[in-house]
């Protein structure tokens, strides 16, 4: 199917946006760091330089990609669950992502990738397995967030025909489980692990160095890739099953694509910086006000929309409390709520 | 002529226990308008699900164009068999012409961009959609979607085509539009069409054989002269049945169940 020249347009302006607004980021901070600083028409100051590539720019690079691929999860959700309130967290796929990894660092399999330097360094010494390492906690994450979403889609495929309401019941039942059993881990750790692991459980961005921020990628290459290469089944998939079916979409093989690849997707973000709500349902929503419905559109304008508003939020994380640094999801869930509220409450599009 | 018939031939499907069909057996003959009747909760609509391929797990076997559906992938089975289904979501927010587009999803990577817009162009003619192919289905009426419905399973470009009520929700000149795109596309393209219908007028006018179904079962297959046979009409529904001849030029019989007051 055809791309239209408006909807091109509307992608490619969205896009630059973004990418303007990432550009940006780095250079805002507790202090504003000068071009001249870094590229060295003034004096280039190490300190600055430092904290400009090694904290500022992966930290951008993070947020961008972790913001893009929840936009594009929480677009793939909508349409699987043919619900506009559909979302990874919503529907408790973070959280069982959040657990999953939760349980891999609460019985030590490896603190690399919650920031624990001390322990990423012995994965360094004992070689071969710090590609393993690495993949623990992802690998938890997405147990936990197949797990979570399996049950999900059993529901839903259970109660065929319950309102937009008991979907999201169910999702707050699943996310409340999972949270208990991380909320155990949190009270018989230790109290680093405790701390680490409740700023982790908030959703929060922190990553050093180029190579950490490179993390970020993996997840949104599944997720964009996905849903790319899917945009005519997901375009169908909107209008029922039976129509799905009926015009030539193999349901059951497609569907399963989709939920792991999301689920993946969610659980390597998920390990990296932790369950953030409410981005898959803002970005997809605002996307479709200005790109219109249709997939291979809606899929880049989500992405953008999605990186842009958490390198925007994460900007402010670490510059409005400043010199705390606080978790990055704690804002987006402040400005989701009321987002949320207006969601239910408007009309539906005729 | 082209093979383009459906054949079922014993066919059962049990639901939870509930055996839904009963060893159904009939033929559409190819380019054959072909009308299913029988009183809710029948299997009509099952029946019709089944040949679509949304339904399985059943024991029988449905042809289309002499292939097996069971056998076929989605995609082969959507280019011989299109789906009209009775109901249809209110929400959908992409426009008319979008999901013509999408309805030629079958045909990716065969056919070409002109051929996908002759087809479209065409299913848009004979239904009448073209004016208002722009705007959104959750804005059009229920009598506009259901032609857009028709509009999209003749976009897919397939041998036959699968209705499940296609009248039921519209008023009377809607239904009279429906009846006559029905039989245009027909004879025009040479489609064959299984109608799953209570309108045994609809029956009585279009098809060129009947078959009425009562608690899973098809009791008989015969030509639509049949239905003027009150006490059979009695059988199938369960009410008494009277024979009306209209006023007016030539001689047009109407069906109603005895107690309606015309």
């Amino acid at each position: 199917m055809s791309v239209r020249r408006s909807e091109w347009k509307v992608a490619v302006v969205l896009f630059t946006v973004s990418a303007f607004v990432a550009v940006l980021a780095p250079w805002v901070g507790i202090r504003l760091i000068s071009p001249g600083e870094i590229f060295g028409w003034r004096d280039i100051v190490p300190a600055e330089a430092r904290i400009f590539w090694q904290l500022r720019v992966p930290r951008t690079i993070m947020a961008w990609c972790a913001g893009a691929t929840f936009g594009l999860c929480g677009m793939v959700f909508q349409a699987l669950f043919r619900n506009p309130l559909a979302e990874p967290s919503l529907l408790g796929v973070s959280s069982g992502a959040a657990f999953g990894a939760a349980v891999a660092v609460r019985f030590g399999f490896s603190a690399a990738a919650l920031g624990s330097r001390d322990a990423s360094y012995l994965y360094e010494v004992i070689g071969w397995r710090r590609l393993f390492g690495e993949m623990v906690i992802p690998g938890f994450a997405f147990t936990g967030s197949i797990l979570a979403i399996t049950i999900i889609s059993l529901f839903s495929r259970l109660a065929r025909g319950a309102s937009d309401a008991s979907l999201l019941l169910a999702g707050v039942a699943i996310s409340s489980l999972f949270s208990s059993l991380i909320m155990v881990f949190q009270y018989t750790g230790g109290a680093v692990e405790t701390y680490k692991l409740l700023s982790w459980t908030m959703g929060g961005i922190s990553v050093v160095g180029i190579g950490e921020g490179l993390r970020a990628f993996p997840p949104l290459i599944v997720a964009f890739a996905l849903s790319l290469f899917c945009s005519a089944e997901l375009d169908l998939i909107t209008f029922g099953d039976e129509i799905a079916a009926t015009r030539g979409v193999e349901l059951e093989k497609t569907k399963r694509l989709l939920f792991a690849g999301t689920s993946l997707s969610v659980a390597l973000v998920v390990a990296n910086c932790g369950p953030i709500a409410f981005l898959g349902l803002i970005a997809p929503h605002m996307a479709r006000r200005l790109a219109g419905p249709r997939h291979r559109s809606l899929a880049p304008c989500s992405a953008a929309i999605g990186g842009a508003s958490l390198v925007v939020c994460d900007a402010a994380a670490r510059t409005l409390w400043a010199p705390a640094d606080i978790p990055v999801g704690i804002i987006i869930c402040f400005l989701g709520a009321p987002f949320f509220f207006w969601l239910l409450f408007k009309p539906r599009e005729r | 002529m082209k093979d383009n018939g459906i054949k079922i031939s014993g066919l059962s499907l049990e639901l939870n226990g509930k055996r839904i069909l009963r060893d159904i057996s009939f033929d559409v003959a190819p380019g054959e308008f072909f009308c299913v009747i029988g009183s809710n909760g029948a299997g009509k609509s099952t029946l019709l699900k089944c040949v679509a391929g949304i339904m399985g797990g059943y024991k029988g076997e449905i042809s289309v164009c002499g292939r097996n559906v069971s056998g076929l992938s989605a995609r082969d089975r959507s280019r011989l068999v299109a789906y009209v289904p009775q109901g249809f979501p209110n929400d959908i927010p992409y426009t008319v012409r979008d999901f013509l587009e999408l309805s030629r999803y079958p045909w990716r990577g065969v056919a070409s961009g002109a051929d996908d817009e002759r087809e479209i162009t065409e299913a848009m003619d004979i239904t009448g959609v073209t004016a208002f192919s722009g705007r959104r289905l959750s804005s059009l009426s229920g009598g506009e979607r259901q032609k857009v419905m028709i509009a999209s399973a003749i976009a897919q470009g397939t041998d036959a085509i699968l209705m499940d009520e296609p009248t039921t929700y519209l008023d009377y000149a809607r239904q009279m539009e429906t009846m006559d795109m029905m039989s245009r596309i027909n004879s025009l393209r040479g489609v064959s069409m299984m109608i799953v219908t209570h309108d045994i007028n609809l029956a009585a006018e279009l098809s060129g054989t009947v078959a009425a179904m009562s608690a899973g079962r098809a009791d008989w297959v015969g030509p639509p002269s049949v239905l003027f046979d009150t006490a059979r009409l009695a059988e199938i529904f369960g009410v008494p049945f009277r024979k009306y001849v209209a006023d007016g030029p030539g001689e047009r019989r109407i069906l109603a169940p005895e107690r309606s007051v015309l």
